[in-house]
């Protein structure tokens, strides 16, 4: 009972109530007149100094050893140098004190401060001048701030410092007259102070970017350990019926169980690659024991204090309780249990990472015929640790990681430990300038917020009620609402527009040649209308803002048709027409031809005016139009492809050799218009001239050549390296990677350096799509998110004549070619929509009869336009009357 | 008293049923989830009957001894129940090892850092104890793996390790999990003994009995340890299973073929692995239920001992039992 009291006045005392702290101590020292550590409180209760002698005077003589009530009693002798000279030293070498006249002035002995012993009368002892015992340094703290402070530092600003790029690969590096494999040692190869990883990266530059997110992810679960914990601890402490009991029963379990174990279990069923919320939930789960615990016995302590019997007697609520007064006592510890509980969570994020559980989950490497190696990819320190155990006599990796590992949770253990000596209310300076100041703070916090407030909720039971449902409605609706509305084709995602409102202006659609229409394509393959025209076609057909179409023959005969299939008008071209046909902002059409040249056509069939050039080449791809009207098209040749800029009239602007040769990439504009991608190079539009940017692929010999740099649906550039697609930007220091979607094409069964994709493009969401066909493993598609965890894929029946249309607005893919049965015997020409997450194709259409090879093709809002190598324009579409196919020849 | 331990051993087969069926549950409905997040293993891995039918598949299957036949396929050689028992084993031989070394060195480290007077705890053990307890038991494993390798490249070219670092045996492969193992536990122990037996000797009967002439010697061992000794048990208790919880890396870490590492088989995708699938343990039911169920069993007889004897050590708990009616908490 009086241990209760005591601390009862001590947190009194803390709470500046000094009369009841008084009252509290003078109960105890009533029953039992001789505790020592009443006495001491007693004496910091005091209000006049020689009250305050008596009382360490009366503890000194309970426990004539404790060396703290020695050194208090020295420092008031200490304080008072004036007084000394007309002490009378009864005894050499002994100090005396005598106490209050409201007590027996009893001579007590203490340590021989000096030379001279001393008495203290009731007058000399007038004026008192108490000085608390110095105190110590809290190290714990000092310490553990500095740790936390450059952890804290190094997330935020580590990326900046990071010498390298955490994700450069080096497979072997030459120092010296030596070659050097990683994973390499510390200081052995320059420019790798802490060594490498197994594949070669950067150690220092990857623990700088990786404290980031593992900070991030480690202090979400503090705070939800902290939440939960504060909740359950609260209602333990409080209740004493059922629910007590069965909080109690759950805190016991929560401390019994390892954290590890229910973690692993919860994010093996919730998966790693679903981001951060398998880890908060797993992690969470039951590492709020230890929170829980301590509020549960603050509360139980608290719960017992008068002021909370006065509150219940004034009519207080037990939530008005529970928040005013308990949970106020306890506030002052959340930084303390904050710091551990970081430190908790680190641990066992370690020991997940360890294991091989973090966030982003596998990615797989074939390192041999049917055998796989797990990599991790962007920095954090879990994946770091999953894949530094190489093997035993390598542990360096190993090592260092755990060693960041180890100063961090130390850093927040030992934070931890000196906030609890910081919180501790013998130590606690209230005199300070900053307690000063928070009282202040809380007290006008109380004055013009809680109480009004709390005031307000109270006169109006039934509101706060009402409010909160509402509010808790109205957030989940709208979080429902988006959640479904990302899901569903969304037109205000749309980023980039065509110039001149067209349909299909170019061979990849528009001229950033995303190869995506910002609308929903055929749901149905009714075959709307079908024209033939006999000797095949060249390119794509181009849509108009209208709808019409227009298609060129190989024999050079342009023709235009309405949506019904009815032909508006034709015309013969100057030239061999190559490559598809392009519609200007103006709608006018373009059409480059065999021998480079380009022409201009009017929306009415009238020639406008043709370009020719010197320069060899073929067009292979036709035109794209920039929104100004600017024209730039390709000429490949092996021996060095030409890139052309021919203004609208007619007049060239630049031709300039890009470096490329035989390119076979379209042209893409960026969606500033200031650049042209010419597959792995790039080209100002303004004067040609090719910029001077050195791609990460430019020292791999496989995918150097391979590199396609493209624009995706959201606006932003991207590179396609290999089976990585990656977001860059350009910036003072050239190529900037801004994010890559590393992703698993190992465990899809992809070879490193063969089975490439042929096509990718980035819808508006940011999804990435990669394109595969080739004649030995098929044709699929691939869609990754932006980080490339895989979000769906689908595999056609072609192997060969593939033929990707294009990608609609809810993401479905349109995909022809000659279908195959399982006896891979020939089925005839297939196409089919297919949407990310199906198993099963949306649906398929089989060519009509004498129709095989699809080789060109575009997509309308609700229509699919077909070009076959055996001279058909089919339309396919939703609608029902189908107009009368016609049928001309040239 | 009797009552008490009467009624925990009737709860053990109770619970250790409820943890067997949740651990089958667990890896019944994880192996599809998991699998479908992969895209090689999306249509190879199905349940081929509902949970409940699988489960009285799975108990049959006890019965008529069908486990006692050979793996299907995977590393291990020998029976089901053969590899489970193994690994019983193993872990229970380097978990005894682990908390008996910890549980002396944390007693006696606690009793040097414990000061008679004025009664506190020595600076020093705060130093020793926020440390230990910040290292990861894999930290402290690769870095004596490091160690060795430093005195491996000192020592030159075809030296041989001085201790090993990987695999099992009953001899010097022990030293290295133990003491991945024990530190942890150890520091725990130790600050516990310290702290507990600092606020004894602050307590007026220790004053007393210096008063009386007894020696610190006689205070600590025969007045005060008694007095502490139930809360240390019970931080053992704790230390076990935080042990425990240790195991699946640190048996993973130095390829130590116990219920952690077989449990780790199960769960972890692993370095190396075939383009078929994760492994053929991956997640399956009936080693996962039986793998928990073991690890449960440590748990469960680690706390009915340290319920047992904190009442041996301490009468006035076992009033307690007498008053408390069931499902009281302790």
């Amino acid at each position: 009972m009086s241990d209760s009291q005591l601390v009862s006045a001590q947190v009194a005392l803390q709470r500046g109530e000094i009369a009841n702290a008084r009252k509290l101590v003078a109960q105890v020292l009533l029953a039992d007149p001789k505790n020592e550590q009443a006495w001491l409180l007693m004496a910091r209760l005091a209000s006049t100094r020689e009250q305050v002698i008596d009382c360490l005077n009366r503890a000194l003589r309970i426990n004539p050893h404790n060396r703290a009530t020695i050194t208090a009693l020295r420092a008031i002798t200490r304080s008072l140098p004036s007084t000394r000279a007309a002490i009378t030293p009864p005894k050499a070498g002994r100090a005396t004190l005598t106490a209050a006249p409201a007590v027996t002035p009893r001579p007590i002995q203490t340590q021989p401060t000096a030379r001279k012993s001393i008495r203290l009368t009731v007058a000399e002892a007038a004026e008192p001048t108490y000085l608390p015992p110095r105190r110590k340094v809290n190290w714990s703290l000092l310490i553990g701030s500095v740790i936390v402070i450059i952890v804290v530092a190094i997330a935020l600003i580590g990326p900046l410092l990071a010498p390298q790029d955490p994700m450069a690969e080096h497979a072997i590096i030459q120092v010296g007259d030596t070659w050097v494999i990683p994973p390499f040692n510390a200081f052995q190869v320059p420019g790798y102070p802490l060594g490498s990883d197994q594949f070669g990266r950067d150690m220092l530059s990857r623990i700088l970017y990786a404290v980031r997110p593992t900070l991030i992810m480690v202090s979400i679960v503090a705070i939800a350990r902290l939440f939960l914990g504060t909740v359950i601890g609260l209602g333990a402490g409080w209740s004493n019926g059922r629910l007590g009991h069965t909080l109690d029963t759950a805190i016991s379990a929560a401390l019994s169980i390892p954290i590890l174990l229910i973690a692993l279990g919860a994010i093996t069923v919730l998966g790693t690659s679903n981001g951060l919320i398998p880890f908060i939930i797993g992690l969470s789960i039951n590492g709020w024991g230890e929170t829980a615990r301590f509020v549960r016995e603050q509360t139980q302590l608290i719960k017992g204090q008068l002021y909370i019997e006065s509150a219940r007697s004034l009519g207080g609520s037990t939530l008005q309780i529970l928040i005013q007064h308990i949970l106020r006592q306890i506030m002052p510890m959340v930084w303390m249990l904050f710091a551990f509980e970081i430190s908790g969570t680190l641990m066992v994020t370690a020991g997940l990472g360890f294991l091989g559980y973090y966030i982003g989950g596998d990615v797989w490497v074939e390192v041999a015929d049917f055998v796989s190696r797990r990599i991790s990819g962007a920095p954090e320190l879990g994946q770091m640790l999953a894949t530094s155990w190489v093997n035993l006599l390598q542990p360096w990796p190993l090592v260092l990681t755990g060693s960041v590992i180890f100063i961090t949770v130390l850093g927040f253990n030992l934070l931890g430990n000196g906030l609890r000596s910081r919180l501790n209310p013998e130590f606690i300076n209230r005199n300070s300038p900053v307690a000063l100041l928070r009282q202040r703070f809380n007290l006008f916090f109380e004055e013009n917020f809680s109480y009004p407030v709390s005031n307000w909720l109270r006169a109006n039971r039934l509101r706060p009620v009402l409010v909160t449902s509402a509010v808790i409605i109205l957030a989940g609706s709208i979080y429902l609402y988006q959640v479904n509305a990302s899901q569903r084709f969304n037109p205000a995602l749309a980023a980039l527009s065509i110039p001149g409102g067209e349909i299909w202006a170019s061979n990849r659609v528009d001229p950033y040649g995303t190869n995506y229409i910002n609308s929903i394509g055929p749901a149905q393959p009714e075959e709307l209308w079908l024209f033939h025209h006999e000797g095949g076609y060249s390119g794509n057909p181009v849509i108009s803002a209208d709808g019409t179409v227009y298609i060129v023959g190989q024999d050079g005969l342009l023709l235009a048709f309405n949506p019904d299939g009815s032909q508006r008008w034709q015309m013969n071209l100057p030239e061999e027409p190559l490559g598809s046909l392009a519609i200007g902002p103006q709608g006018v059409i373009y059409a480059t031809d065999a021998k480079g040249g380009l022409s201009a056509i009017s929306t009415d069939g009238n020639l406008l005016w043709t370009y020719t050039t010197d320069a060899s080449g073929r067009p292979n791809h036709g035109a794209i139009i920039a929104p100004d009207g600017a024209i730039y098209y390709l000429l490949e040749t092996a021996i060095g492809d030409t890139l052309n800029a021919v203004l609208p009239n007619g007049q060239l602007l630049w031709s300039v050799k890009p470096g490329s040769h035989a390119a076979d990439s379209g042209l893409r504009l960026t969606v500033d218009g200031k650049q042209i991608l010419v597959k792995n190079a790039v080209v100002n539009s303004s004067d040609g001239s090719v910029v001077d940017l050195t791609l990460p692929t430019a020292d791999n010999r496989v995918y150097a050549d391979k590199a396609v740099l493209f624009v995706g649906a959201n606006g932003k550039t991207y590179l396609l390296a290999g089976h990585v697609v990656m977001q860059w930007k350009e910036t003072s220091q050239g190529f900037t990677l801004v994010q890559s979607a590393n992703w698993n094409y190992r465990g899809a069964g992809l070879n490193q350096y063969s089975s490439l994709p042929v096509d990718s493009g980035v819808d508006v969401k940011g999804n990435i799509w990669l394109y595969y066909s080739n004649v030995y493993e098929g044709t699929y598609i691939y869609w990754l998110d932006p980080v490339g965890n895989i979000i769906g894929n689908f595999r056609e029946p072609f192997n060969q004549e593939t033929y990707l249309v294009g990608i609609d607005g809810a993401d479905t893919a349109y995909v022809c070619g000659i279908g195959q049965d399982p006896t891979f015997n020939s089925i005839g020409g297939l196409c089919q929509a297919n949407s990310p997450s199906g198993e099963t194709p949306l649906w398929t259409y089989s060519l009509p009869e004498g129709s095989f090879v699809i080789t060109g093709a575009a997509l309308a809002p609700g229509r699919l336009y077909l070009l076959s190598a055996e001279g058909n324009l089919i339309a396919l579409g939703d609608a029902i009357a189908v107009p009368t196919p016609t049928t001309t020849g040239p | 008293m009797l009552r008490f331990v009467l009624r925990r051993f009737a709860m053990l087969p109770f619970a250790l049923c409820l943890i067997n069926f949740l651990g089958f549950t667990y890896a019944y409905f994880a192996r599809p989830i998991r699998a479908a997040s992969t895209p090689y293993l999306r249509q190879q891995v199905s349940n081929p009957s509902p949970l409940l039918e699988s489960y009285a598949q799975y108990i049959s299957d006890i019965f008529h001894g069908s486990l006692l036949k050979p793996f299907a396929q995977g590393p291990q050689i020998g029976s089901f129940a053969q590899n489970i028992v193994n690994s019983l084993v193993a872990s229970l031989g380097l978990l005894s090892i682990a908390i008996s070394l910890s549980i002396i060195f944390g007693i006696v480290l606690g009793l040097l850092a414990v000061r008679n007077q004025p009664p506190g705890v020595r600076g020093w053990m705060s130093f020793v104890s926020t440390i230990g307890l910040s290292m990861p038991s894999f930290y402290i494993g690769s870095l004596a793996i490091l160690l060795i390798v430093f005195v491996l490249v000192f020592r030159g070219p075809n030296s041989e390790s001085p201790i090993p670092i990987h695999g099992f045996g009953w001899d010097n492969h022990l030293i290295l999990p133990v003491i991945a193992l024990m530190l942890r536990p150890t520091v725990q122990i130790a600050l516990v003994t310290a702290e507990m037996l600092a606020g004894e000797f602050g307590k007026q009967y220790i004053i007393a009995s210096r008063s009386f002439g007894h020696t610190w010697h006689d205070i600590r061992w025969r007045q005060a340890m008694r007095n502490v000794l139930a809360p240390i048990i019970l931080s053992i208790a704790g230390s076990f299973r935080l042990l425990v919880g240790e195991l699946i890396v640190v048996e993973w870490l130095f390829a130590w073929p116990g219920l952690g590492n077989l449990l780790a088989s199960t769960l972890v995708p692993g370095s190396l692995s075939t383009n078929l699938g994760a492994n053929a343990l991956f997640l399956d039911p009936t080693i996962v239920s039986a793998d928990i169920t073991f690890i449960g069993l440590f748990f469960l007889i680690a706390d009915l001992i340290a319920s047992i004897s904190v009442r041996v050590v301490d009468p006035r708990l076992r009033g307690q039992d007498e008053q408390e009616p069931a499902g009281g908490v302790i």
